[in-house]
């Protein structure tokens, strides 16, 4: 292997991602994950920050990747703000939660798709991928 | 006819044609006697025929005395008035004859009358004497000296003398009385009556001895017989035998006692069934020791007609008592028996110390055996009191007390009916006991439930936050590793672990939370088709690297065998299966996977060359957090919810999970599920069409 690596390290990005989770430590796993596939990053620690960081921003996300129970504001009330919004409405939404119910509580916040906690990086990958196109 | 004669002259009822000839003879007889004096009654020749008219007249009436006075006169004008032996009428004769008829028409209508007279007194006293005779009751009647002028055949045979004995003999000895119960002679009312002047009864109970000494239950009254005048000439008595009578009374009395006797008693103890009834039914619905107390002291109490009681319980390990419930006694006096010592003189101690029931039926022992508690006593005025104890499997729980201000007489029947109330409220106390204790129990291991329920979904959420970053950032690490020259192969194994390790790691918090939702029933399914064939392929290939030591053979067709249930839950299940199987094989070995159709259901075997399944542990393998004796924890990790997590998703499912031992070494583990088939609405035109 040369020094370099993957190609896909080093290749511009193909795409913006905005990462909505409390922990510090996964709001870092997934940039590192996620800015070594290329794609351009941005997190925010709930739901508050993450509508200012969108309102404030120029270009919008290809997919918002949201984790649910936050505090200040959660998933849940973010989402509604987000849909209530018609300039961020149009994001994609994957829900990203430990939460055992996780597959309805996506539907009931009518997410585009959901990834159970821990996720596998390939899954991870797949997912995110299918919104960067 | 002589006979007829003398036969009418006795009954004094000649015939007419006897009173017509006894006229004629009177006639012809005076006319022959007055022939016979004819110089000494010539001057008044009528003088002796005025006898035979009276006598005629008298014996037979007008008619007869007509016919002598008719005889007369012409006797009379033929032989005494001149000229003698002829007849020959002067005016003066005429005058006389006519004198003389009109005296004798007068004799003869008084004899006549006075002859009726004495011919209805005749009858009347023979009427008289007939129906006292055939009355039912005994006469005797007395002259005014006490002896006896007439008697009843009824009274004959009473008195056992005949009428004839009888007849003259004093009052005193035929008649004898004497009371029935003191057996003193009476004073004979004839006595009474003699002295008094008036009617007197006998008193009640008057017992006749006849001659022969038969007793007699009598009952008479006597009247005084007085003459024109008003003296007194005699007495009469009228008496009967009133011993039949007596009798039947006296058994009719008795009869109707006894049955008003065993009427109260039916009545009384229907009433006392109706309460026990009532007893039981409120005992069988009350769920707390109190409220138990409080049906024996309420309902039960008044079973008994109890004017007060309670229920004492033993407390401080049978050291002192303490007042479960109370009922008519003041507050204050149970006050003082709260947290009596048991060993304090009462009553209760000695029910206590006998184990046995006690009763006391008067005030009077009360204070002669607890002394100590007079003043009590007399403040709640108690007269009789029942202790019984509370016995269950002859162990003492408690007492029940209950007091009466009447002094009672404790029948059988009471004693058993406390008895039965003190055996029910002991069972009643027990249960109610259990009851408590078993509520306790349940709502502790519920909350237990809820506690550990709570702290599973914490623990899992906040065990799986660091492990997500755990995860994906050693993930990253390997994908890097692999662009990457730098790493040595040591390092890359190393990173391998610790990515597994991560894995294993989240498989076991998974466990965890699916028992906890199994636990609480919240484990729901989503049900499809799923090709066992291709999913336990899939779930074998993804397991094949976690150990190079084993080899998971897939056997049977490679598709085609679906079963209807949810695929992330079968998944689960197969993966659970194929772990176990690798895990206990130690040592390394084949592991045969083998999808097969049964009948409308598919069937999974997983057969594994591990260390096997101890007999006695078959029974209990899919429990909860079960774990073989012969897995070696040091050895073989886990905390025995893998195959509990299987049996209840395949139960979920309707199927069933079944475990074996091989014959020659290891374990096989059969899953049935049932077969898809499609839905009937799609199915039945293609039958129709086929058809």
């Amino acid at each position: 292997m040369e020094n370099d690596g993957d190609p896909r390290g080093v290749q511009p990005a193909p795409g913006y991602i905005l990462v909505v989770d409390d922990d510090a430590a996964i709001r870092e796993a997934l940039t590192l994950v996620l800015e070594d596939e290329g794609y351009t990053v941005r997190s925010a620690a709930n739901g508050r920050d993450a509508l200012q960081l969108l309102r404030a921003g120029e270009v919008q996300p290809h997919v918002i990747l949201l984790d649910l129970m936050m505090p200040v504001m959660s998933g849940w009330d973010f989402r509604a703000e987000q849909q209530r919004d018609p300039t961020l409405a149009a994001i994609p939404v994957v829900v990203l939660s430990a939460d055992r119910s996780l597959q309805t509580k996506a539907a009931m916040v009518q997410a585009q798709g959901y990834l159970a906690k821990p996720v596998d990086i390939s899954v991870l990958i797949d997912m995110v991928s299918r919104y960067c196109s | 006819m002589l006979h007829s004669l003398v036969a009418s002259l006795r009954s004094g009822h000649p015939g007419i044609a006897l009173r017509y000839a006894a006229a004629v003879a009177a006639a012809l007889l005076t006319l022959l006697l007055s022939e016979l004096l004819r110089p000494i009654i010539l001057p008044n020749p009528f003088l002796l025929f005025f006898a035979a008219i009276a006598i005629s007249a008298w014996y037979g009436g007008i008619g007869p005395g007509l016919l002598t006075t008719g005889l007369t006169v012409v006797a009379a004008s033929y032989f005494f008035q001149p000229p003698f032996y002829a007849i020959k009428l002067d005016l003066l004769d005429i005058v006389r004859l006519m004198a003389f008829s009109l005296v004798a028409v007068l004799i003869s209508s008084l004899s006549e009358t006075r002859r009726r007279d004495a011919q209805a007194a005749h009858t009347q006293r023979e009427q008289l004497q007939v129906m006292l005779a055939s009355i039912g009751d005994a006469v005797i009647a007395t002259d005014a000296t006490g002896q006896i002028t007439f008697i009843n055949p009824v009274a004959a045979q009473l008195t056992g003398w005949s009428p004839t004995e009888a007849q003259g003999q004093p009052i005193s000895a035929v008649f004898r009385i004497i009371n029935a119960e003191t057996r003193q002679p009476v004073e004979s009312p004839v006595s009474n009556v003699q002295r008094a002047g008036v009617i007197v009864g006998l008193a009640n109970h008057t017992l006749l001895l006849a001659r022969d000494g038969t007793e007699r239950l009598i009952d008479d009254s006597v009247a005084p017989i007085r003459d024109a005048q008003g003296t007194l000439i005699g007495v009469v008595m009228v008496f009967r035998d009133i011993t039949a009578r007596d009798y039947a009374e006296a058994e009719r009395t008795r009869l109707v006692a006894d049955t008003q006797a065993a009427r109260d008693t039916a009545e009384q103890a229907a009433r006392q069934i109706t309460r026990l009834q009532r007893v039981t039914a409120a005992l069988g619905a009350a769920t707390t020791p109190d409220q138990v107390a409080d049906v024996v002291v309420q309902d039960g109490l008044a079973a008994l007609e109890a004017d007060a009681g309670a229920i004492f319980l033993l407390a401080d390990e049978g050291r002192t008592w303490e007042v479960l419930s109370f009922r008519g006694y003041p507050p204050e006096l149970v006050a003082g028996y709260v947290r009596t010592s048991v060993d304090a003189p009462s009553p209760l101690r000695d029910a206590l110390e006998t184990q046995a029931m006690l009763v006391v039926e008067t005030s009077e022992e009360l204070r002669e055996r607890w002394p100590q508690l007079a003043e009590l006593q007399a403040c709640s005025g108690d007269a009789a009191i029942a202790a019984v104890p509370l016995l269950l499997d002859k162990q003492i729980l408690g007492m029940l007390y209950a007091t009466f201000r009447a002094p009672r007489r404790f029948s059988a029947d009471d004693k058993a009916l406390l008895e039965g109330l003190a055996r029910q409220g002991a069972q009643a106390l027990e249960r109610a006991r259990l009851y408590e204790a078993e509520r306790a129990a349940r709502m502790a291991a519920e909350a237990a439930l809820q506690t550990r329920e709570h702290f599973l979904s914490v623990a899992a959420h906040e065990l799986k936050t660091p492990l997500t970053s755990l995860l994906l950032q050693t993930q990253l690490l390997q994908r890097r590793a692999l662009r990457s020259t730098t790493l040595i192969e040591q390092d890359r194994r190393g990173l391998q672990v610790v990515a597994d390790q991560a894995r294993r790691l989240d498989q076991m918090i998974a466990a965890l939370l699916d028992v906890s939702r199994l636990d609480l029933g919240q484990l729901s399914l989503t049900r499809g088709p799923v090709d066992l064939c291709t999913l336990t392929r899939r779930v074998a290939a993804e397991l094949q690297p976690t150990s190079a030591s084993h080899t998971l053979n897939c056997l049977g067709p490679e598709e085609g065998l679906i079963a209807d249930g949810d695929e992330l839950r079968l998944e689960q299940v197969l993966q659970h299966l194929f772990q176990n199987a690798i895990k206990y094989s130690p040592d390394g070995g084949g592991v045969d996977i083998e999808v097969t159709p049964h009948d409308g259901v598919v069937c999974v075997t997983v057969a594994d060359q591990g260390i096997g399944i101890p007999e006695e542990a078959l029974p209990q393998l899919f429990e909860r957090f079960y774990r073989a004796p012969n897995a070696d924890p040091r050895q073989i990790s886990g905390i025995g919810i893998g195959l509990y997590v299987v049996r209840e998703i395949v139960h979920l499912h309707g199927g069933s999970v079944t475990a074996a031992r091989r014959p020659d070494s290891g374990s096989i583990f059969t899953v049935y599920l049932p077969q898809w088939t499609s839905a009937p609405e799609v199915e039945a035109p293609t039958q129709a069409q086929t058809r």
